[in-house]
């Protein structure tokens, strides 16, 4: 019986976990706009949510996975986004000509 | 009890202080560089036109360091009301790994202030784009 109190006190704290995944949420929406800022909210997110899940927190595993995205993405976006986006805008200019 | 995982972050948060420390030095003191810096354009903006949360953060962030507040909340009035939560991060960030009586489980921070700042996000992305609300854009 005595084990389970600290699980249950433990459980009301989402803190970090709700850190986690409000980070992996920001991230994700900004990547197309600010990769290098979704690339430090995701590391947030992911580091966060680790913990959280280590500390069986709710939203953690939400956390990760938007972190990882986020990651994933804001790299993604840095490295090919300017070179995508011209591409993008010279096929859409082209098209909207003829 | 200083495990490898420790270590690690113990020293990419120094390197990462001291890169801070350097940054905003030379930022501070040196002018010429700071036409050196060129951001890197929104896409989004480029794309749609409308401005996303993070437009005029750079700028906001430049006009801080210099001292002009007025101007920094006219670029970017998000960035200046969130870079009290960045220190408080930073510093967190700092206790977890150097303090060692300083646990995860004791950040504790009510969730309706963290549901807050994700609304606080969208709804100024939203409402900087109405004409109403113009004076958010950056000049």
């Amino acid at each position: 019986m005595t084990d389970t109190k600290p699980v249950a006190v433990e459980s009301s704290n989402n803190t970090l976990g709700i850190i986690s995944l409000i980070a992996g949420i920001v991230g994700v929406l900004l990547f197309v706009c600010c990769p290098y800022i979704s690339v430090v909210l995701g590391i947030v997110a992911l580091i966060c949510g680790i913990l959280a899940y280590q500390q069986q927190q709710q939203y953690a595993l939400a956390g990760i996975i938007l972190g990882a995205t986020s990651i994933l993405l804001g790299i993604i976006f840095v490295i090919v986004g300017q070179a995508l986006f011209r591409e993008l805008m010279y096929v859409l200019e082209r098209e909207m000509r003829f | 009890m200083h495990s490898p995982l420790r270590i690690w972050a113990e020293r990419s948060l120094l390197i990462f202080a001291v890169a801070m420390i350097v940054t905003v030095y030379f930022y501070v003191t040196t002018p010429d560089l700071r036409d050196l810096i060129r951001p890197h354009h929104c896409l989004f903006n480029q794309a749609t036109g409308l401005l996303c949360p993070a437009c005029g953060g750079t700028r906001a962030l430049s006009q801080l360091l210099s001292g002009r507040l007025v101007l920094a909340l006219n670029s970017n009035a998000l960035a200046v009301f969130i870079l009290p939560l960045v220190i408080y991060g930073t510093v967190t960030a700092f206790r977890l790994v150097f303090d060692h009586n300083f646990s995860p489980s004791d950040i504790r921070i009510a969730p309706f202030w963290l549901w807050s700042l994700l609304v606080l996000v969208i709804v100024f992305w939203i409402i900087r784009n109405l004409p109403l609300f113009s004076f958010l854009s950056p000049i």
